[in-house]
């Protein structure tokens, strides 16, 4: 099969785009940063004067003058490589560290302990229509989310036509978002984020907005994606459609890294098992 | 706050191949913590569409909110003047350095408004944007830049309107003209650019931590015009006192503009340096600042 054998000599040399090594990080609940500067001064005081911090969560006293015992790690010790043009699902339940394994590859927070190292651009669509401005015109908007995740302006206007298509909102592409039904609002953001020019697509929970059929035409969205040799990081709930895209998935528990496997139907079957939710 | 250092080395995983096999050239590098000052310039360069669509995105939307849109930009400065003019110098009857009043204090309020706005709204930086910081990451100085810039906009705007006005006293007769040291006037418009933005960032990196602040920020600047020389020229202050009041560097920034353009000031060289010192420190602060929060201010806020 001379097609098959020039398929593999392209794909073959599978490079890593996403390298994580033994990612950590850890949130802080209960004494949050997010303080008055009252009670920093009140607790830096009675600290000088060798007293007890007043504004300690009363069950940590005994454990730690600093209060800073109450901190979870919400990712321990996760390693794990994603090759090229490869579709990874993750699942886990909430809590897992799902979210902010694709917010640390996001930069969007920085990790407690470890390294990634990535090639290409990376582009999150964590929640569609960030930084929509309900002030600006479909148009405008289009551009500015577009510049927030990382085009440029002429980027942008090579895309534009494709990107209104796959929205269906040309008749109001100049009206303003705010006079928008949140179904149009969803469709243009999703669409600027499906035509981004970047080497590796995150995408949390996107598929749980919109009606049916849009939901189908973002699903036959991201195959086209895949087969255009991007790489997808793809967060879900929904087990059926991590099992339609996904070539290989992880499941992360508690923070771990506990499974991950080519073979996500047993995957996902194992992580259903565990929790009958 | 206190920040956990990366206590372990990685060690080598067997999930992971070894790092090296031709591939050094990886695009972005994320570990915990950067450089306590690091700011890349080579990346704000990159994201310049993105600066220049905010600025763009600031006045369309302050344009479209208002009835008479853009020209608040010329209402405020006027406004503000008259009020002055009336109170400061008809009723209590300050000195003006012989200046028409309303010239003078023209020139204080611009100099200000230009400065104090942004100031404010830099304040504002990680909590108005913690939805889209939240989600989506983008080198964070390119919001406090895309405000100076706006507000430099303004600010050319406003400096036209003082000019007419200038022009109108000049033609009359008053005591005004324009100095040599009017070709300062680029310099003085970067410094308090880089002022604005230092003092925002710096302020806007402790609200993240200290909510007080935010309530403090715009009273805090009302208090500190009482200490430039916007209603009241450096000359009135006692001599003793002006060398601790240029401390204050929008001094120098306020006595400079009036001494380019309406002639007369009691500004000298080591005001100016003074000045251009704590500038600079203001800036480095709250840059440093910046870069600690920038990369975890999402987890506090």
């Amino acid at each position: 099969m001379p097609l098959g054998t020039r398929k593999v000599l392209i794909t073959e040399p599978m490079s890593t785009v996403i390298s994580i090594e033994n990612l950590w990080k850890e949130y802080r609940l209960g004494v949050l940063g997010y303080g008055t500067l009252r009670k920093d001064v009140q607790s830096w005081w009675a600290r000088l004067r060798g007293k007890e911090d007043p504004n300690l969560p009363v069950d940590f006293q005994g454990l730690n003058r600093n209060g800073r015992t109450d901190r979870i790690w919400a990712l321990r010790d996760v390693s794990l490589d994603v090759k090229d043009g490869e579709v990874l699902g993750i699942i886990g339940r909430n809590g897992s560290g799902k979210s902010t394994l694709l917010k640390i590859i996001s930069r969007v927070t920085a990790p407690t302990r470890g390294v990634i190292r990535i090639r290409g651009r990376v582009a999150s669509v964590l929640e569609v229509g960030t930084g929509f401005h309900p002030e600006l015109t479909g148009r405008e908007n289009v551009f500015l989310n577009s510049a927030i995740l990382g085009m440029s302006i002429s980027e942008t206007r090579r895309k534009f036509d494709e990107v209104i298509d796959f929205s269906e909102v040309e008749k109001f592409i100049d009206t303003p978002v705010k006079r928008y039904s949140s179904g149009m609002y969803v469709r243009l953001a999703f669409a600027v984020a499906a035509h981004l020019n970047s080497e590796i697509l995150l995408l949390d929970e996107v598929l749980a907005v919109g009606d049916r059929a849009f939901q189908e035409k973002c699903t036959q969205k991201m195959n086209q994606v895949k087969r255009a040799g991007r790489t997808i990081l793809f967060v879900s709930h929904n087990m059926e459609s991590i099992q339609n895209l996904c070539e290989r998935a992880i499941l992360l528990d508690r923070g771990r890294l506990k499974d991950i496997s080519s073979d996500v139907g047993h995957l996902v079957r194992d992580y259903l098992g565990q929790d009958p939710s | 706050m206190t920040e956990t250092n990366p206590i372990q080395q990685p060690k080598a995983s067997s999930l992971v191949s070894p790092i090296g096999a031709g591939t050094d050239e990886w695009t972005i590098i994320i570990r915990p913590r950067s450089h306590w000052f690091d700011v890349s310039l080579a990346e704000l360069w990159q994201y310049r569409d993105l600066i220049r669509l905010l600025v763009r995105r600031d006045f369309v939307a302050q344009y479209k909110q208002t009835i008479l849109g853009p020209s608040w930009f010329l209402i405020q400065p006027l406004l503000t003047t008259l009020v002055f003019t009336v109170v400061f110098g008809r009723i209590a009857n300050i000195p003006t350095d012989g200046i028409p009043d309303f010239l003078f204090y023209l020139s204080g309020t611009v100099c200000w408004g230009y400065f104090s706005t942004s100031l404010i709204l830099n304040a504002d930086t990680f909590v108005a944007n913690a939805g889209v910081f939240g989600k989506v990451y983008f080198p964070r100085l390119v919001v406090p830049l895309s405000v100076v810039i706006s507000g430099l906009f303004k600010f050319l705007i406003q400096f036209g309107l003082f000019l007419i006005f200038f022009l109108y006293f000049f033609l009359k007769g008053s005591s005004v003209g324009l100095s040599i040291w009017a070709i300062a006037l680029p310099l003085l418009v970067l410094q308090m650019s880089l002022l604005g933005v230092g003092c925002g960032i710096l302020v806007s990196s402790l609200t993240t931590k200290y909510q007080d602040l935010r309530h403090l920020v715009n009273f805090g600047v009302q208090l500190w015009m009482y200490f430039t020389p916007v209603v009241y020229p450096l000359s009135a202050v006692p001599e003793s006192m002006r060398v601790v009041l240029s401390l204050n560097p929008m001094v120098a920034v306020v006595e400079g503009f009036r001494l380019g353009f309406v002639g007369v000031s009691a500004l000298n060289g080591k005001y100016v340096v003074i000045s251009w010192g704590v500038t600079l420190a203001i800036l480095l602060i709250g840059l440093a600042r910046f870069n600690s929060v920038e990369k975890t201010f999402t987890d506090t806020v």
